[in-house]
C-alpha cells in the first residue's frame, strides 16, 4: 500500500483521470490471432486489464479514503 | 438452428413461485421493521451489511436493458467492439465512490435521507434544490419507463408464453407493489439482493454451461473467420477511444443522478460498508457484461443475418437452442429466464421506491407541506408508489423501443445535475449562483444538441461536453461570487 497524503477529492480526480486514461485499452493491438479458448487474446488481456484497474486503483483509494475520513 | 423452443409448464410455475418469494420478503421485512418511522422506511436504519447492498445494488443497476438489451447490441456491433462495456459497468464503481466517500459520513453526521435534505441545507435554495432534483429525476424516470415496458416483454417472454404480456406485466407490478409497500427498502433491498444472486448464478451458469452447450471454444474460434459477421480486429482510430472515454465518464457520473443509487450508498452504516463491496463487486461488474459480449458473438455464430428486432431476442433465441440441445441446457435456461426476470424486478422495484421517497419526501415536503410529519410523509410515499405502480402499467400498454437508445438520453441529463451536487460536497465554495450558472448552461447544450441533431463532436459525446463546461462554470462562477460567512457555514455542512 502506497501512503500518500492527499484529500479525498484529489484522491478522487486522479482516480477518475487514471482509470478514463486506462480503462479504454488503446495500448494492445487488437488482432485475431493469437486465440484463447476460442477467444482473440486482446479480449481476454482487455478484461483482465479492467479488473486489475477495479482492484488496484478503486479498492485502494477507497481504502485510502476510509482512513482519512474516519481516522483523520 | 432452432430460433423457438416449448418449455414446459414448469416454467409459469417457477416464475410464480418467484412472484410469491418477493411478496413473502415484503411480509418478512415488514416484521423485521425497526418502528414506524422515515429513517427506517428509506434507510432499513442502516442495519443492511454489505454482502446484501453490494449485491442488491448489482440488480439494481443491471436491468432488463442489461440482460437482454446488451447481447443484442453487442449482436449488432460485431460481437467484440461492444467489449468496452465492462469498462462502463466499472465505471460504475467509480460513481458510488465519488458519491459515497462524502454522503455516506454526512447522511450519518447530519441524518439526511433523500437528495433534497442534503441540496437544500447546503445551497439553501429550494428553487436550485427542485431544478437539480427534476434533472435527476428525469433521469430516474426513463429508468422507470424502460422497465415498465420491460416488465411486460420479459414475462411475457420468460414464461414461455403461459404468460401474456399483458398478465405478466400485471403480477409483477402487483408483486413490487406489496414488496415496498410492506417492506420499505429493507424488503426491496433483501429482495434485491436475493436477485443479484440469481442473476450472477445465471450468468455463471451461461458461463460454464450454456456456452459450452452451445459448441463453446470452437463456435467461438471459428466465428471469427466465418464472416458470420464477428468483428475481431478493432479500428485503432483516435475518435473510437475519444467515444469510449466519454462513455466512461457519461456513465460514472451519470449513475450519480440515479435516485435508487443514493438510496442504496446511503444505506450503508459507514465507507468501511461500502469499502467492503468493491472486494467483490469488480468482478461481478466486469465479469457478467463480457459474458453478453461472448453471447453476441454466439449470437452472430449461429443465428447470422438477424435483423435489428430479431437481434434484440438473440439471447432468447440462444436459450432456446441450447435447451432444446441437453437437459443440463434446459435448466440452465430457465435460471436464466428467472435471471432476466430478477433483472428487471429489481431495477423496477428499486427506481419506484426511490422515485416515491423522493417526490413524498422533496418534493412533497419542500413545496407543499413543509409541516407535514413521518406519517404523514410515508403515506404519500405509499400512494405515490400505488400511482407510479398504475402508471407504470399503463405505459406497458405503449409501443416497445430499442432500448439502448434511452440509457445515453437519460444520463445526459442527469449529468448536469450531478457537477454542481458532486462538486458541492467537496469544495466548500461552491455556492448556490455557480450551480444555477453550470447546470442551466448544462442542460441547454444538451437540448440544443439533440434538437440540432449534432450529439456528437469528433465522436464524444455532446452531453459529457456540457457536463464539462458545467463543471467549469460551477467553479468560476462560485469562485468569483464567494461570499466569507457563506464558505463557513458551508465548510460545516460538508465537514466529515
Amino acid at each position: 500500500m502506497i501512503h500518500v497524503k492527499a484529500s479525498p477529492g484529489k484522491l478522487l480526480i486522479v482516480l477518475v483521470l487514471l482509470y478514463a486514461l486506462l480503462a479504454t485499452p488503446w495500448y494492445i493491438p487488437k488482432v485475431v490471432e493469437p486465440l484463447v479458448l476460442g477467444v482473440p487474446l486482446w479480449v481476454v488481456l482487455t478484461v483482465t486489464i479492467i479488473l486489475v484497474l477495479g482492484y488496484a486503483l478503486i479498492y485502494t483509494v477507497a481504502v485510502k479514503i476510509e482512513r482519512e475520513v474516519e481516522h483523520g | 438452428m432452432a430460433k423457438e423452443f416449448s418449455w414446459g409448464i414448469d416454467l409459469p410455475i417457477l416464475v410464480i413461485l418467484y412472484i410469491l418469494l418477493i411478496i413473502y420478503i415484503g411480509y418478512y421485512s415488514y416484521r423485521k421493521r425497526l418502528g414506524v418511522s422515515v429513517r427506517d422506511f428509506f434507510t432499513a436504519s442502516k442495519t443492511l451489511g454489505y454482502v446484501v447492498l453490494g449485491f442488491g445494488l448489482f440488480a439494481t443497476i443491471a436491468s432488463g436493458n442489461t440482460f437482454l438489451g446488451y447481447a443484442g447490441q453487442a449482436y449488432r456491433a460485431g460481437g467484440y467492439p461492444f467489449l468496452v462495456v465492462p469498462a462502463f459497468y466499472i465505471s460504475i464503481l467509480i460513481g458510488f465512490l465519488l458519491l459515497g466517500s462524502k454522503a455516506i459520513p454526512l447522511s450519518n453526521k447530519r441524518g439526511y435521507v433523500t437528495p433534497g435534505d442534503y441540496l437544500k441545507e447546503r445551497f439553501g435554495s429550494t428553487a436550485l434544490t427542485i431544478f437539480l432534483l427534476i434533472l435527476m429525476f428525469w433521469c430516474t424516470f426513463v429508468q422507470f419507463f424502460e422497465q415498465s415496458i420491460a416488465m411486460g416483454y420479459i414475462g411475457e417472454v420468460t414464461s414461455g408464453g403461459y404468460l401474456s404480456y399483458e398478465v405478466s406485466a400485471a403480477l409483477f407490478t402487483v408483486a413490487v407493489l406489496v414488496l415496498m409497500l410492506l417492506g420499505g427498502f429493507r424488503g426491496t433491498a433483501l429482495a434485491n439482493f436475493i436477485m443479484g444472486v440469481v442473476m450472477v448464478t445465471a450468468m455463471l451458469g451461461v458461463l460454464f454451461g450454456v456456452i459450452p452447450i452451445l459448441g463453446g471454444a470452437g463456435v467461438l474460434a471459428s466465428a471469427v473467420t466465418s464472416g458470420s459477421g464477428v468483428k475481431a480486429v478493432l479500428a485503432e482510430k483516435p475518435e473510437t477511444y475519444l467515444g469510449w472515454v466519454s462513455t466512461v465518464l457519461l456513465i460514472m457520473f451519470g449513475v450519480i443522478a440515479y435516485f435508487q443509487v443514493w438510496n442504496f450508498i446511503i444505506a450503508n452504516k459507514s465507507l468501511k460498508s461500502l469499502r467492503e463491496q468493491f472486494k467483490f463487486t469488480p468482478v461481478i461488474y466486469a465479469v457478467i457484461p463480457t459474458i453478453f459480449v461472448i453471447l453476441g458473438v454466439l449470437g452472430l455464430a449461429l443465428f447470422p443475418g438477424l435483423s435489428k428486432a430479431e437481434s434484440e431476442r438473440v439471447q432468447i433465441y440462444l436459450i432456446n437452442e441450447a435447451a432444446s440441445r441437453s437437459p443440463a441446457g434446459y435448466v440452465l435456461g430457465e435460471l436464466l429466464l428467472l435471471g432476466v426476470i430478477a433483472a428487471t424486478l429489481s431495477t423496477a422495484a428499486a427506481v419506484i421506491f426511490a422515485m416515491s421517497m423522493t417526490l413524498a419526501k422533496d418534493f412533497y415536503v419542500k413545496l407543499i407541506n413543509p409541516r407535514a410529519d413521518e406519517k404523514k410523509i410515508l403515506n404519500v410515499s405509499k400512494i405515490l408508489m400505488v400511482a407510479l405502480g398504475i402508471f407504470g402499467y399503463i405505459i406497458v400498454m405503449t409501443p416497445k423501443l430499442t432500448l439502448w437508445e434511452w440509457v445515453v438520453l437519460k444520463f445526459q441529463v442527469g449529468l448536469q445535475a450531478v457537477a454542481p451536487f458532486l462538486l458541492s460536497l467537496y469544495i466548500p465554495w461552491i455556492n448556490s449562483r455557480g450551480a444555477w450558472v453550470g447546470s442551466v448552461v448544462g442542460f441547454l447544450i444538451v437540448v440544443g444538441s439533440y434538437l440540432s441533431g449534432i450529439t456528437k463532436i469528433y465522436n464524444f459525446d455532446t452531453g459529457v461536453l456540457g457536463f464539462l463546461i458545467n463543471t467549469l462554470l460551477v467553479l468560476i462562477v462560485s469562485y468569483a461570487t464567494r461570499k466569507p460567512e457563506e464558505v463557513v457555514k458551508a465548510a460545516e455542512i460538508i465537514a466529515t
